[in-house]
């Protein structure tokens, strides 16, 4: 059980990222950006064409991968976002399915659709935690994740533009009377987000060990959507919780079920748990707790002022 | 049967045919005797034992020292014997024999680039079923030309650098070697993108192209709803492996085992080469896979092997870290993984990045070795109900069955026609199949139409061309006469080159891995 808990978090951790870039876009679009994973696996892509046929260092290819990765989704932000700005956001998230088809329709085009393997940035034998070998790459991520998920919060805290960011989704019309540049502030949650989907799979690449065309869709999206709600849509650092709490309840499902004739039992689990989300604490779950725990606090100050 | 007597006449020649020509094939020119070509089930086959290929060179340069053989005593159906060859010239097709070029004295432009089964056409052809009427027979068939259109998963061959074009090579090498009784055979391929309901669209699109057959490649999850399809839609359907229909198919056919037979043939290998070792399982959870896994675990409790571990997993799964570790924790020293070959190489991956290294059973896919990291350090083993193919990795390995020379002339073939194209396993496999249905269509002789082809197998047709297996439509387990593919491969992974993982065949066409 340890072990599945420790994998869980290894895992969650990734989950999560993917939820911060899902979450990003939200709160500056109030769209859920269906091609998040997606672009994640683009990315891989260019990484691994920059490391293989242009002997690039995998450190120069994943920044450079990145950035690319970056500039499609500005540039599926300009092209597309920008020109829907008065759709509904459904109407945008539809569109977003259309860059994922897109992406992976490139993806089969110029590369193919057979195996292909990126390894981690980083050699080495890395530590066991109960039993479980935690590589380089995935301590790496670990640290990358929790560094990327505290400097993202004090942006969105404490500039101005970070809380434009936050303010973006709520109402555009007030947030553009004060002078906030929402055509900015809405490239740079649509950038950002893609830049956290690449990182995302540059860092879980190496742990699953191959992919393919719309591989990161297929085995990240749902777990990652499940991050982002249970987290809460509007909150960066519950995607965060969020990722780690899917990651240990698959990991877990997995652990439990393991020879039993109940196929999938994982993705069920995680399923019961967005159903479960959505018809109790909506908000998600990390808000909820947060909430509850202010007005604790609250309670006890009342208290202790009467 | 759905099957119509020629007349009289026709039956009478062709019986005067066969006289002559079982004749000419007992009297060889230098007088002895000869071994009756073309039947494997009539004279028995070798199947190169697992020590034929036990050398630690590439590709197996000892020559096999022992065959076995293996028989099911059947007799050669009149199809068989009228259609193998039908001119006496036969493409001595007993594997036991030494292959004589078939296509002597005919136009090559590829010097050393052709083997195709020879070709003068049997007088007779077999007999008629009755799935269509005289108008739908000929449809997809002319004097000039024949139109095929298959499903694959056409962007794999894109993986390989190659267009589906390349995908026919072989047919471009008939052409100009004057076709089939002077018919081209033009093959249409459409992308059903390894998806079922796609691969259905594909299906409805070649149809409105009127192919002679549909045919349909790689792709578990693919054939039983284009099967189901082609049933409701009555089109002649030629398929690659697939799980066995559940009630007896009107309009599809298979050169390939079924999912159940491959499973079952990745148990009596594992229950013959690993008796003694733990087994652990992972395998594809669905309706389409769960068959094989089925099968397969059965025949190894059957074997009393010991099994401990046998975990289903969901489609891209992604992370298999839970079903690794409760193998290697329970001492699994060899994992027998029933899935694609994305999903067999994250798996072992993953695995080797937990420092667990057992002997990996797979679909033996070159693609899923290039992605494998730390190979000088895997053992992989393939089961499969195909040849294995490495560019330039041949050296003598079963001559009985003319494998080393066919890749030579696919290479030749290739560099002939497509230059560019480097040639790869999938490209193998192909061209081993186009060759099966070349004698196929030959066999169904000048006035072949979609009747008389469908009743070649409904007929229990038996013929074997090299590098190919024997097919065997009379085999008993054949669901009516539908399957015809009941011989296996077993391969094992091998470094070559520069430290470049491939697969070299260690048994060839057996009837059991076990």
């Amino acid at each position: 059980m340890t072990f599945a808990l420790v994998s869980g978090v290894v895992v969650g951790a990734i989950y999560g990222l993917f939820a911060v870039g899902i979450v990003l876009v939200y709160r500056g679009s109030r769209v859920i950006n269906f091609a998040a994973p997606a672009l994640g696996t683009f990315a891989l892509y260019l990484a691994w064409t920059m490391t293989h046929e242009r002997t690039t260092s995998w450190w120069t290819a994943a920044i450079l991968a990145i950035l690319a990765t970056g500039a499609i989704a500005l540039l599926f932000e300009r092209l597309v976002v920008q020109r829907m700005h008065a759709a509904s956001p459904l109407a945008i998230a539809v569109a977003t399915i259309g860059l994922m088809l897109l992406l992976t329709a490139i993806e089969l085009l110029f590369w193919d659709p057979s195996p292909r393997f990126l390894p981690g940035p980083l050699e080495g034998d890395g530590i066991r935690v109960a039993g479980l070998v935690i590589s380089p790459t995935q301590l790496l991520s670990l640290v990358v994740v929790a560094g990327l998920g505290y400097g993202l919060t004090q942006f969105l805290r404490r500039t101005d533009f970070g809380l434009g960011v936050q303010a973006a989704a709520m109402d555009p019309a007030a947030l553009r009377l004060v002078g906030v540049p929402l055509a900015e502030v809405s490239g740079f949650v649509w950038a950002t987000g893609g830049m956290l989907a690449a990182i995302a799979a540059l860092l879980v690449e190496p742990t699953i060990g191959a992919f393919g065309p719309g591989f990161m869709t297929q085995a990240f999206f749902v777990p990652s959507l499940a991050a982002a709600l249970v987290g809460g849509l509007d909150d960066v650092n519950g995607a965060f919780v969020g990722g780690i709490v899917v990651g240990v309840l698959s990991e877990l499902t997995s652990w439990a079920f393991l020879g039993s004739s109940v196929p999938g039992a994982s993705t069920v689990a995680v399923f019961i748990l967005i159903v479960v989300v959505l018809l109790v604490v909506p908000g998600g779950l990390v808000g909820a707790l947060r909430e509850r725990l202010r007005t604790n606090l609250l309670a006890t100050a009342t208290g202790g002022l009467s | 049967m759905d099957l119509v007597l020629k007349p009289g006449v026709i039956a009478f020649v062709a019986c005067l045919l066969l006289v002559a020509s079982l004749a000419e094939a007992f009297e060889r020119p230098d007088g002895e005797p000869a071994t009756v070509a073309i039947d494997d089930a009539a004279s028995p086959t070798p199947e190169a034992s697992p020590s034929t290929a036990a050398s630690p060179t590439p590709r197996g340069s000892a020559t096999p020292s022992a065959t076995e053989t293996a028989t099911d005593g059947a007799t050669p159906s009149a199809t068989e014997t009228a259609g193998a060859d039908g001119d006496g010239d036969t493409p001595s097709t007993d594997p036991s024999q030494p292959q004589p070029s078939p296509t002597a004295g005919e136009p090559s432009p590829a010097p050393s680039a052709s083997t195709p089964p020879s070709e003068p056409p049997p007088p007779v052809g077999p007999r008629e079923a009755t799935l269509y009427d005289d108008d739908a027979k000929t449809v997809g068939i002319t004097d000039d030309r024949i139109s095929l259109c298959g499903h694959a998963a056409l962007s794999l061959a894109a993986a390989f650098n190659t267009s589906p074009d390349d995908l026919n090579v072989y047919w471009e090498m008939v052409a100009a070697q004057g076709g089939i009784h002077g018919r081209t055979v033009d093959v249409e391929w459409k992308d059903d993108a390894y998806s079922g309901d796609t691969a259905v669209t594909a299906a409805e699109n070649c149809k409105s192209e009127n192919p002679f057959f549909i045919m349909g490649g790689i792709g578990f999850d693919q054939i039983p709803q284009v099967r189901a399809w082609a049933e409701q839609n009555q089109m002649l359907y030629l398929h690659h492996i697939a799980v066995a229909p559940s009630a007896t198919p009107t309009y599809s056919f298979s050169l390939s085992p079924t999912v159940q037979a491959m499973g079952e043939q990745f148990g009596r290998h594992i229950a013959g080469q690993y008796a003694d070792r733990n087994v652990g399982i992972i395998w594809r959870d669905s309706e389409n896979w769960r068959p094989g896994r089925d099968a397969g675990r059965a025949v190894l409790d059957a074997a009393g092997v010991a099994v401990v571990g046998d975990h289903g997993v969901g489609n891209n799964q992604g992370v298999y870290t839970q079903q690794l570790n409760d193998l290697r924790t329970k001492g699994a020293d060899v994992v027998w993984v029933w899935e694609n070959a994305l999903n067999a190489a994250q798996i072992i991956n993953q695995a080797s990045s937990q420092g667990y290294r057992p002997t990996w059973v797979v679909f033996p896919f070159q693609t899923t070795l290039d992605v494998l990291s730390g190979r000088d350090q895997l053992q992989i083993d393939g089961v499969s109900s195909w040849p294995s193919y490495v560019e330039g990795g041949y050296g003598g390995a079963f001559p009985e069955y003319g494998f080393d020379a066919e890749i030579a002339a696919f290479e030749q073939a290739y560099a002939t026609y497509r230059p560019g194209v480097e040639p790869n396993d999938l490209l193998w496999q192909v061209w081993v199949g186009n060759k099966v249905l070349h004698r196929m269509l030959s066999d169904c002789g000048p006035d072949c139409n979609r009747n008389r082809f469908a009743g070649m197998m409904l007929d229990g047709y038996r013929m074997q061309v090299n590098p190919a297996c024997p097919v065997d439509f009379a085999d008993s387990r054949s669901v009516g006469n539908h399957i015809g593919g009941w011989r296996f491969f077993s391969m094992r992974s091998f470094l070559h080159g520069n430290n470049q993982l491939a697969f070299e065949t260690t048994r060839y066409c057996v009837t059991s891995l076990g």
